[in-house]
């Protein structure tokens, strides 16, 4: 499989899908780390794929969504944002929305503790 | 070869050369731009910024670009 489709099928068959450098658990760069931050604190549950681990999909993903640099999101096969646009999503809520709408399950309160923090 | 802020701030201008541009950053590789133009209107934040990493023509690109962190805020004029 190539990887184009191996990336297609990942963000197809999973709700929430971030390519990250590095784990959830154990980001490997501040911009990764911030989205995985957020959506472990949303409560979120999402699949992280590690792109360092494997090069083909490091470059494929970017060819992927047109978008030239990680961490990149994904939510129901659609490419959300990078970094700065999932920071502002955040605080403005609508990435509340967007998970509401796409019945992806996460911690209102959670949210709400976010938005107050940088207010 | 590291990039500065002004060197961004020419790339930006050819392809918005109507945009308020602010670009901040001194160490070479990390930056925050913020691209404020007319043609963003209507387009949402991925095709935004889409258009912002067009115009920097593959400085992003991975471990050969020469910019390895770019903080982005666009948006249309009010």
């Amino acid at each position: 499989m190539t990887a184009q489709d191996r990336i297609k099928e990942t963000v197809t068959t999973n709700d929430v899908v971030l390519f990250m450098k590095g784990t959830k658990s154990m980001p490997q760069c501040g911009f990764s780390s911030r989205v995985a931050g957020v959506l472990n604190f949303m409560g979120v549950d999402f699949n992280d794929v590690n792109v360092l681990a494997d090069d083909d999909i490091r470059q494929g993903i970017k060819d992927y969504s047109d978008w030239p640099t990680i961490p990149q999101l994904y939510v129901k096969g659609e490419f959300v944002g990078g970094c700065d646009i999932i920071t502002e999503m955040t605080l403005s809520g609508e990435l509340d929305t967007l998970f509401s709408e796409n019945g992806v399950k996460f911690d209102q309160d959670a949210a709400d503790k976010i938005r107050e923090a940088n207010a | 070869m590291p990039i500065t802020a002004h060197e961004i701030e020419t790339l930006l201008r050819e392809s918005f050369p109507d945009a308020k541009i602010n670009v901040q950053g001194d160490d070479g590789s990390h930056f925050a731009a913020e691209v404020i133009d007319p043609s963003f209107k209507g387009k949402n934040r991925v095709q935004q910024q889409r258009a912002v990493y067009a115009a920097l023509k593959g400085k992003m690109d991975g471990s050969n670009g020469e910019l390895h962190a770019l903080a982005l805020t666009t948006k249309a004029p009010e």
